[in-house]
């Protein structure tokens, strides 16, 4: 855990806020709903397992430009059963695309998550992803399954579903 | 004999104009003009030179950053709005300096202030002013200003640039008011310095201050993005409504000095004044009771940056701006002929 929270700082201190960086906007809730498959794998023992499911992901913005933290809650298939899994979820802001005088359009960020599955799961891992026009994210994802000592290995899609912020009129 | 003070839009660019008129009051401490028309960032400026706040716009025109006038957003989010950036950082701004208090010195000083907008639903470039006496013309249409929120209203129209700002309902919080819902945006859209405005107001000595040089300024670059494109188009643009709104009131100036070097000639060749008058005096005739202007301008010699359109603001680049304003105003005052200042 140590060690975690010191790359943690590192990396937050390592990257470059810009005044008029308009990703991660502060006090935002935003909400994504994540499709997510791929293998559960030990690297030894074969055939790997197909790990699939659905996750819903609401996340607040507590350090402007930086830094969202939030739960995920979601069903997975794998091993021929439906499961669950929650937990929380941190995503910090690596990169913005910016677009010069059109604002960004879109960001890099990785995000750090630990979930507890259903039947005896406990995943520590994280997830790369790019969010392009706020709109749209894709990522592949790493996780640690520290309890049954095997490694959740997948592709994301995930969708904004909560309701852009309306910026008054003057 | 009316004086009036005529400052074009410009964005950034404005700072000239707050310098030229701090040299003009330090040369001219006794020049009082008494009609203001502003257009786009000449409507940010004008109410507060009308009410001699000079110091005040001095410190607004030269502590500004891209920041505080606007802020960049994520491209997404703006697919369905009316504009790409947010301009609540300026309206902010609008609200902390253009005050009911400064807004009731204003109404109480007797100066009269124009305010240029474009309405979106009537295409009319619609003036809002606190002069009662105003009407609307051919060209323009007049709203009269009702309250101090109807004033930043107005002004803040006025200053958003159409696509890139967002679009105002000046009459929005005028309960009844038939264009309640109709949507303003920057007078340059129509009206680069409104110089007509002021010839409609009586004015016969107009200071007009210009935030471009007039000629073509060629730029050796190429534009290949969408923003530097759209905003060199309304560049291009600007600079020619801007040289349309010159030839009229020039070409009208022209039209009086004739009549009345004809009228001249003809009591010189012995026909009585009163049939002379009489000759020129026909119903609604555009120059009845009119006499020459004396239409003085001020302008930048050269380019004075601030980006495409006046967007890009940079207080130290502002600085220099402003120093240009100073430099223009000394050569300007050095230019005059003894006989044509009559305000010292």
């Amino acid at each position: 855990m140590k060690t975690f929270m010191s790359a943690l700082c590192l990396l937050c201190s390592s990257i470059v806020v810009s005044a008029q960086d308009p990703e991660f906007p502060k006090n935002e809730f935003i909400m994504h709903v994540r499709l997510h498959n791929g293998m559960v794998t030990d690297f030894h023992s074969s055939p790997d397992l197909y790990v699939g499911g659905l996750q819903l992901v609401p996340q607040w913005t507590v350090v402007g430009n930086l830094l969202r933290v939030g739960a995920v809650v979601g069903g997975f298939y794998t091993n021929k059963k439906l499961q669950g899994l929650a937990g929380p979820t941190v995503s910090i802001k690596l990169k913005t695309f910016s677009l010069k005088n059109f604002g960004s359009g879109g960001n890099i960020n990785l995000s750090l998550d630990h979930w507890w599955g259903t039947d005896q799961q406990r995943l520590l891992g994280g997830a790369v992803n790019v969010d392009l026009l706020n709109l749209f994210v894709t990522g592949i994802s790493v996780h640690r399954d520290y309890n049954l000592n095997s490694w959740w290995i997948q592709g994301t899609v995930a969708f904004r579903i909560s309701k852009v912020k309306k910026i008054p009129h003057p | 004999m009316k004086r009036a003070l005529v400052i074009s839009g410009g964005g950034s660019k404005g700072a000239f104009a707050v310098g030229a008129i701090k040299q003009l009051h330090q040369i001219y401490p006794s020049l009082v003009f008494d009609i203001y028309v502003g257009t786009s960032t000449g409507s940010l400026i004008v109410p507060l030179a009308a009410i001699d706040e000079i110091n005040l716009l001095e410190e607004i025109y030269t502590t500004q950053s891209k920041g505080t006038i606007v802020k960049e957003l994520r491209i997404g989010d703006r697919l369905n709005t009316d504009s790409i950036f947010d301009a609540n950082p300026l309206w902010n701004l609008v609200n902390k300096y253009f005050t009911d208090d400064r807004y009731n010195i204003l109404q109480t000083s007797g100066k009269k202030l124009y305010i240029n907008t474009t309405c979106l639903q009537t295409e009319a470039l619609t003036v809002f002013t606190n002069d009662t006496a105003a009407t609307s013309k051919e060209g323009y249409e007049i709203r009269q200003i009702t309250n101090s929120d109807h004033f930043r209203r107005a002004i803040m129209a006025s200053s958003c640039q159409p696509v890139f700002m967002p679009t105002i309902q000046v009459n929005k919080n005028l309960p009844g008011n038939a264009e309640k819902d109709h949507q303003y945006v920057d007078g340059g859209v129509r009206e680069y310095a409104g110089i007509e405005m002021a010839i409609d107001a009586g004015a016969t000595e107009i200071f007009a201050i210009l935030l471009s040089t007039g000629v073509n300024e060629p730029e050796n670059k190429y534009y290949g993005d969408l923003f530097s494109l759209m905003q060199r188009t309304i560049d291009i643009f600007m600079t020619d409504v801007g040289k349309n709104d010159l030839i009229i009131p020039n070409q009208y100036n022209e039209a009086l000095q004739y009549i009345d070097a004809v009228k001249r000639k003809m009591i010189n060749d012995g026909i009585p004044g009163n049939d002379v008058n009489r000759y020129f005096t026909i119903s609604e005739s555009p120059y009845a009771d009119k006499v020459p202007l004396k239409l003085f301008t001020i302008r930048p010699d050269a380019p004075l940056g601030g980006g495409p359109g006046g967007l890009n603001f940079d207080s130290a680049e502002m600085k220099g701006m402003l120093a240009k304003g100073i430099g223009s105003a000394i050569a300007f005052s050095g230019g005059l002929n003894p006989g044509d200042v009559t305000w010292a």
